[in-house]
């Protein structure tokens, strides 16, 4: 069982397995290109994470460590796949560390933490009206009345009668 | 606010924060009345809002069923309509949404470079979807299918405009809305004329109305095999002018020598036939060189045990399935050879939709006695306590005499589950997950329950009638009585995601505690709780408040 | 951990970025060295510069600029775009390295680097090109793709011609023998097949560089080596060491396919092969096969054979070859036997009547050829190259139904069956069928028949046009043997009319089955004969109970019926009268015609001194009637013999000559002629004296053979015109209408099987029809049925 080394922004290590690593794409591509045979003891530095999200990265990627996630290419089944119940759990976390960790998976391109992530964000705007929307996320409404009345008009068709 | 690396802590506060394309990964995910709203929320939201709203739309003439417990075909946009009218009154409105559609990408045309798929409809203004398909066939840089061409004006809508899209798909239109009647004279030379200008394009989706064989012999030949991923084919009666079923020259044998075998994942057959004498059978099993098919379905086919099997054994990585068959035999049965196929596929199967032959009925007639025998299979409180005692009990069968009946009318008065089979009060989709489904039959639940309830009080006085909540009620409790056809299916296919029965659409969910597999109905689910084995938040406990003296599995009162 | 550039400096950001893209795409000498480290950096620096950039919300929403803007990425890519054409055009060879070398280098480390490059830059690749493909922009591709384009328009392109010549240049070696680095070759082939980038689908391979510029120089070039090889190896080698340096040829260069081309590359590679090594030279070896067959070289045959059957249009002229051949050996081989057969005939000598010695003439009948020795030899050629068509051919059907035509040719047609310019049908089936008399008669001599068997029989059958003339000789001799009993065994005799139903058909056997139910039905008479006899002894005394009765279907056998006044001898009358009555009791109504010429028996002559048994004589019934008189009388003349028999002229003298012979009766005066003269005087020895009881008088005759053979031709033309006739109308009832080919066409393949109908035949046969009325003419060449 092959151990890699990944060290957060602020120099804090942690000693992964391999496989659990791997579910970031970026790591799998950079230890298929670089290590060759010799993969034990591969040291990455993750510039763009902090130990906290790291952490709680690595810590989603060992509870996942042996699902099986639908295809990239399957748009259907990502979409209506609902959030899992542990990732539920795993996501109440302050609307900081949230983004955070979006970003983290983003950036570590783990697309099942990503979806599940943005799937949180989005259960924040479901059944919101848009006046409530913006107060969720602190929106500023730049839209003229005018402007407003067109868009109205304008989703007609897809919107109740 | 600045986001920097190398060092420096930093925080997000705002949405806004986040890098654009993850803020639009978050839209992706919403479905579309959320989408509405985003849309008025800001200029930003607008834009992201609007590109996934327009990017899949399906024209409706009546209205789409939601689940209640799940996101169905999520990935669409479509006309919203009442849910509570009638079919005329859902057909105008989506007439008008329809209108408002098109007068919303003509007036803002960015909107059609959104747009990648679009659905038509066969009872929808046909004047109206060609305008429609014109329109982005010119205009959209996206776009690259259009499913359900229903008329020739459509394809020349694309023919004249389609050069600078990237269309992949080509439907070739019927010959005419029936196969009884004639088809127009124009129809082979049109046909030909769009086929020569679109087979050397990219083409991967097809339709046709044709068997490819005769077509692609008699019509026009293409130059190289056709990399289709995705056939179509509708078996109809028509009738051909004499070239078509020329015998002479002929340059394809067989399906391979036409389609790729490697490319073709998806294939679906629709036969359009009533009756077929038995050697007019479709042969399935032509197409059994195509060994990497994952999505297989036959509608209105007739059954033809061998042939279908020796199709399904021939493809290696299917994961999806959908079989219905037309008269006389509409349902399999478990020990077919038809269903051993699919059983070898357990592994892979994601989706099935089938009919099969179910062991237990709730309600039956016992032909000797000419009485009704109820059958519940299944112990729970729902189904004893709830469904057996507060609904047949009390409100259907009050009386012992209920129990006995004088004609098969009056047993079909009383057989609640054949009449809400008949009735069609399950939403219809092409594919449960991936398309949306429609409400097909006129009724809804309150309707339906009216006429049941009416013929009921005719039939005995102390008959009261039922409500919603009953409604819901036995229909959980038909769930439950699935279970012992359900579990080799459930048990067994492993990464089975949806299962419809008998046009019951279930999901299969995994206990979150337990690790147990177990279906919960899409539609009409208000709250279901299983019979099966899992964490108490999502089941029904088992006991049950009986005397000891009655069998578990069946309770029947005769007459004495 | 180094500082990674701000974000939104697009140009820190490049300079930061750039090193690190040195070592991954190879830029420096040393190995790659690229450590974690630098990756991530690089990664992050581009994954910083487009996130950062792609958060301006407010203010740019209220552009109108296309959203793909506001997706980051177009600067960045830019830069790459040029940073790849500047490497790449700065690639240079060393002096000391070829072309070939220094590509092969290069584009290996290249795709390497280019594989990373595409991970480092993957987040752009994931979102900004993705968009922009999607968008419609076809110009833009991810990073890998980017690089390979590069390499393709900036290394590729240029120097093509020199790349493709280099390779051309080590294959030409290769084939010479020389050590050349296939491994280069194939990548360098290789990146041919990967270069060939199709911008519509980039999933597809696309082998359009692959074909336009290399394969098809390369075909060329194989092209031109080998036939100047091939030519060269001709001039100075024999054909079978050409042959086998063609083979080795061919199989090197199918396993140099194997190595470095690619698979599309197979067939046209085949085909070169074929063309300038098989089928340019073909004429050469095709002139060199006669020499194989008569030296009978197998091997050398079966080389040749496994050449051009790669190439199968070239077996036709060689088949064609192989059978005129054979067509010849076997035309041969009869005449060296119809040689032999004269010299044979010119050494016998004929005792002429007055004893002196002549020598035959030489220009005997044909007919006096032995059929075994004709059949063996025609079999013997067949034999012989049925077994190169088995071994060295492999059973190819062409080469089968080469040898099939040669033999139906010579069989047929050979200087003994049928010399060219004679009109005559083709004695073969006359010679096969008595071939087969020879086989199935009674032999005293077991080795004369050792080495002849049914199979001979049916080999050569196969190939016999005019096998309704076999049938009629055939059916003559089994005729003869039937009657005369002189069958080895029945077993024998049925097997054969089987293989013959199977060969040909049903309706072919069926005269020679009905022969031999006549047979069986004959015998049961005989049995119903004695019985009838032996009950009713009383009046039966002069009946005689072993009487053999042959009742034939007259339209079966090949017997005629002549009326003659042949009076039977009394002696026998009575059993005569008590078959006819027997024979009317069970069939009432049929009549009974006797062929008193073909009848046989046995006579007890009390000639032999006293005390010692008698003599049993075999004879004719004719000769029974001529003798049986001189129970009366000692003497008798011609004439009054003639009187007495009603038998003619030449009859008595046919019948009376073995008894000449053998001293039983004697003549008076002597001499051949003397028999003409009615006032000849026969007479009788009293006593007679020989070394055997049993005398075979019957043998001597000899008339009905001559009249048989011609009688058996005419039987044979008068059969076929009914046929054809019969054919005629049968198809014109079914067809009601036909035109005057397709009449002459339906005819042909329905007589196909019997014999090969002359067109000349059916149209007098269609004349014969339309003055019978049958048919009429109609308009245009046509013909109508006449109901």
């Amino acid at each position: 069982m092959s151990e890699i080394t990944l060290t957060s922004s602020d120099n804090e290590s942690f000693k992964v397995e391999k496989k659990i690593a791997e579910r970031s794409i970026l790591i799998k591509n950079m230890i298929g290109d670089l290590a060759g045979d010799d993969d034990d003891g591969f040291e990455i530095p993750i510039p763009n994470v902090r130990s906290t999200v790291l952490k709680k990265v690595i810590e989603w990627a060992t509870h996942h460590k042996d699902t099986s996630f639908p295809d990239d290419e399957d748009e259907d089944s990502r979409k209506s796949a609902p959030v899992d119940e542990w990732d539920k759990e795993f996501l109440k976390v302050d609307q900081e560390m949230l983004y955070e960790i979006i970003l983290a998976a983003n950036y570590l391109n783990i697309r099942p933490l990503l979806d599940a992530g943005c799937k949180v964000v989005a259960e924040m705007i479901r059944g919101k009206s848009p006046e409530e929307i913006r107060r969720t996320f602190n929106i500023v409404n730049d839209f003229s009345p005018e402007e407003e009345e067109a868009i109205k008009r304008e989703n007609e068709w897809a919107e109740d009668r | 606010m600045e986001l920097r690396f190398g060092g420096e802590e930093c925080r997000i506060r705002h949405i806004f924060q986040l890098p654009y394309e993850i803020v639009q990964h978050i839209t992706s995910q919403l479905i579309q009345d959320d989408l509405i709203n985003l849309t008025l929320a800001c200029k930003l939201f607008y834009k992201m809002a609007t590109r996934i709203l327009y990017s899949k739309i399906y024209l409706n003439d009546s209205p789409i069923e939601n689940s209640d417990v799940v996101l169905l075909a999520s990935t669409w946009s479509w006309l919203k309509l009442l849910p509570k009218a009638t079919n005329e009154e859902a057909k105008e409105v989506a007439n008008y949404q329809l209108s408002c559609l098109l007068r919303s990408i003509q007036e803002n045309p960015q909107l059609s470079n959104y747009i990648q798929e679009v659905r038509l409809n066969w009872d929808l203004d046909i004047e109206t979807q060609k305008t429609f398909v014109s329109f982005i066939t010119k205009y959209s840089k996206s776009l690259k299918i259009i499913e359900n061409v229903t008329d020739p004006e459509f394809d020349f809508a694309i023919e004249e405009n389609f050069h600078n899209s990237n269309l992949i798909s080509l439907d070739l239109p019927p010959p005419s809305t029936l196969p009884s009647l004639d088809i127009d004279q124009n129809y082979l030379p049109n046909a030909q004329r769009y086929l020569i200008k679109r087979l050397n394009t990219n083409i991967k989706v097809m339709t046709l109305f044709m068997d490819p064989l005769l077509l692609f012999n008699n019509v026009v030949r293409p130059l190289k095999k056709l990399e289709i991923d995705s056939f179509k084919m509708h078996c109809r009666p028509d009738t051909y002018p004499p070239v078509i079923y020329n015998r002479q020259n002929l340059k394809f044998s067989k399906l391979s020598d036409i389609f790729d075998t490697k490319l073709l994942k998806t294939l679906t057959i629709i036969s359009w036939y009533d009756h077929i004498s038995p050697d007019r059978i479709y042969k399935f099993d032509q197409w059994s060189e195509f060994h990497n098919l994952e999505d297989i379905t036959l509608i209105a086919v007739t059954y033809n045990d061998k042939k279908i099997s020796t199709l399904l054994d021939n493809c290696y990585k299917l994961k999806r399935l959908k079989l219905d068959f037309s008269y006389p035999k509409r349902s399999m049965v478990r020990n077919s050879m038809v269903f051993k196929s699919i059983f070898n596929h357990r592994h892979h199967l994601q989706f099935l939709d089938i009919k099969l032959n179910l062991t237990t009925k709730i309600i039956n007639m016992d032909i000797r006695d000419f009485g009704i025998v109820l059958k519940i299979a299944c112990n729970c409180f729902l189904c004893q306590e709830i469904v057996h005692k507060k609904i047949f009990q009390d409100k259907i069968l009050p009386k012992s005499e209920d129990y006995k009946i004088d004609s098969l009318e009056t047993y079909e008065k009383i057989d609640f589950f054949s009449q809400l089979f008949e009735s069609c009060l399950s939403p219809y989709s092409k594919a449960v997950d991936r398309y949306p489904s429609v409400k097909t039959g006129p009724d809804n639940i309150e309707e339906f329950l009216h006429r049941f309830n009416i013929q009921n009080i005719e039939r005995s006085r102390f008959f009261k009638p039922l409500n919603v909540e009953d409604f819901y009620n036995l229909f959980h409790c038909l769930v439950h009585c699935m279970k012992v056809d359900l579990d080799p299916i459930v048990e067994n296919f492993k990464n089975l995601n949806y299962l419809v029965i008998n046009d019951i659409s279930l999901l299969i969910k995994e206990d979150f505690i337990t690790g147990i597999k177990y279906p919960i109905p899409i539609f009409y689910n208000k709250g279901y709780k299983t019979n099966y084995e899992v964490s108490k938040d999502n089941r029904y406990s088992n006991e049950v408040h009986n005397n000891g003296t009655i069998e578990p599995y069946e309770r029947s009162l005769y007459l004495n | 951990m180094t500082d990674l550039p701000k974000s939104n400096d697009l140009t820190a950001t490049w300079t930061f970025v750039e090193p690190g893209l040195q070592l991954i795409i190879g830029g420096s000498e040393e190995n790659s060295g690229v450590t974690p480290q630098m990756y991530m950096n690089v990664y992050s620096a581009i994954y910083n510069y487009c996130v950062n950039k792609s958060r301006t919300p407010q203010n740019l929403a209220s552009s109108t600029t296309n959203q793909s803007s506001l997706l980051v990425g177009a600067e960045i890519y830019k830069k790459l775009k040029d940073y790849l054409i500047t490497y790449v055009s700065s690639l240079k060879k060393k002096q000391n390295e070829s072309f070939l070398e220094f590509y092969v280098k290069r584009w290996t480390r290249f795709t390497v680097g280019a594989g990373y490059l595409n991970h480092v830059f993957d987040y752009m690749n994931r979102y900004w090109v993705q968009k922009e493909r999607s968008d419609g922009r076809r110009d833009i591709f991810d990073v890998n793709t980017l690089s390979l384009l590069t390499w393709r328009d900036v290394m590729f392109k240029p120097n093509s011609d020199l790349l493709i010549k280099e390779i051309l240049e080590q294959i030409r070696l290769q084939r010479e023998n020389q050590v050349v680095d296939t491994r280069s070759l194939s990548v360098a082939i290789r990146s041919f097949v990967l270069l060939g980038i199709d911008t519509q689908d980039l999933k597809k391979q696309n082998l359009d560089l692959y074909t336009t510029l290399f394969e098809t120089p390369f075909l060329e070039a194989t092209k031109s080596f080998y036939a100047a090889e091939s030519n060269e190896y001709l001039s100075s080698h024999n054909i079978v060491d050409y042959m086998r340096k063609a083979e080795q040829r061919i199989n090197e260069e199918e396993s140099r396919e194997t190595l470095y081309l690619d698979e599309h590359s197979k067939k046209p590679l085949t085909d070169a092969l074929n063309d300038t090594l098989i089928v340019a030279h073909s004429q050469t070896l095709y002139n060199e096969f006669n020499n194989l067959l008569d030296q009978h070289q197998i091997d050398h045959i079966s080389k040749m054979f496994n050449l051009f059957n790669r190439v199968p249009s070239t077996l036709e002229p060689l088949a064609k070859k192989f059978s005129d051949y054979i067509e010849t050996q076997g035309l041969n081989a009869i005449d060296n036997l119809l040689n032999d057969t004269q010299n044979e005939a010119s050494k016998e000598s004929v005792t002429n009547e007055d004893g002196s010695i002549a020598p035959k003439k030489p220009n005997v009948s044909k007919s006096q050829v032995d059929p075994k020795l004709y059949i063996k030899a025609l079999i013997q050629v067949y034999q012989i190259y049925q077994k190169i068509v088995s071994s060295a051919f492999q059973n190819n059907p062409i080469f089968v139904k080469a040898l099939d035509s040669a033999c139906r040719s010579y069989i047929n047609v050979n200087s003994i069956a049928k010399p060219l310019n004679s009109k005559s049908t083709s004695k073969t089936p006359d010679l096969l069928a008595k071939y087969s008399d020879n086989l199935l008669k009674k032999n005293k001599d077991a080795d004369a028949t050792s080495d002849m068997s049914v199979d001979d029989i049916m080999i050569v059958f196969k190939f016999i046009t005019d096998k309704d003339a076999f049938e009629t000789h055939y059916r003559r001799l089994l005729a003869r043997r039937l009657i005369h009993g002189t069958s080895s065994s029945e077993e024998a005799e049925e097997s054969i009319i089987q293989r013959l139903q199977t060969e040909n058909s049903l309706e072919y056997t069926s005269k020679m089955t009905k022969m031999f139910q006549d047979v069986r039905a004959s015998n049961e008479l005989k049995i119903l004969f004695k019985e009838e006899v032996t009950r009713d002894w009383e009046n039966s005394k002069n009946i005689v109970p072993d009487f053999q009765p042959f009742i034939l279907a007259e339209t079966m056998w090949p017997f005629n019926y002549n009326k003659t006044n042949f009076q039977l001898p009394t002696d026998l009358v009575p059993t005569y009268t008590k078959l006819e009555e027997i024979y009317q009791s069970k069939h009432n109504g049929r009549i009974l015609k006797w062929l008193w010429s073909l009848g046989r028996g046995e006579i007890k002559a009390n000639l032999s001194k006293p005390g010692k048994p008698p003599f049993t004589l075999s004879m004719s019934l004719y000769q029974m009637a001529i003798i049986l008189p001189f129970n009366e009388n000692d003497s008798y003349s011609i004439g009054e013999l003639m009187e007495l028999t009603g038998l003619d002229n030449q009859t008595i003298i046919a019948s009376i000559v073995p008894f000449l012979k053998y001293k039983i009766l004697n003549q008076s005066p002597l001499g051949q002629d003397n028999l003409k003269n009615s006032e000849t005087k026969i007479s009788c020895i009293s006593e007679y004296k020989f070394k055997r009881l049993k005398i075979n008088l019957f043998n001597g005759v000899k008339l009905e053979q001559k009249q048989e053979s011609d009688d058996a031709e005419k039987e044979i033309n008068d059969d076929r015109k009914m046929f054809l006739q019969a054919c005629i109308v049968r198809i014109m009832k079914a067809r009601k209408n036909l035109s005057h080919t397709n009449l002459i066409n339906e005819v042909i393949q329905q007589s196909h099987q019997r014999f090969n109908a002359k067109i000349i035949d059916i149209k007098r046969c269609i004349d014969l029809l339309i003055e019978k009325e049958y048919l009429q003419r109609g308009e245009n060449q046509t013909y109508e049925y006449l109901a």
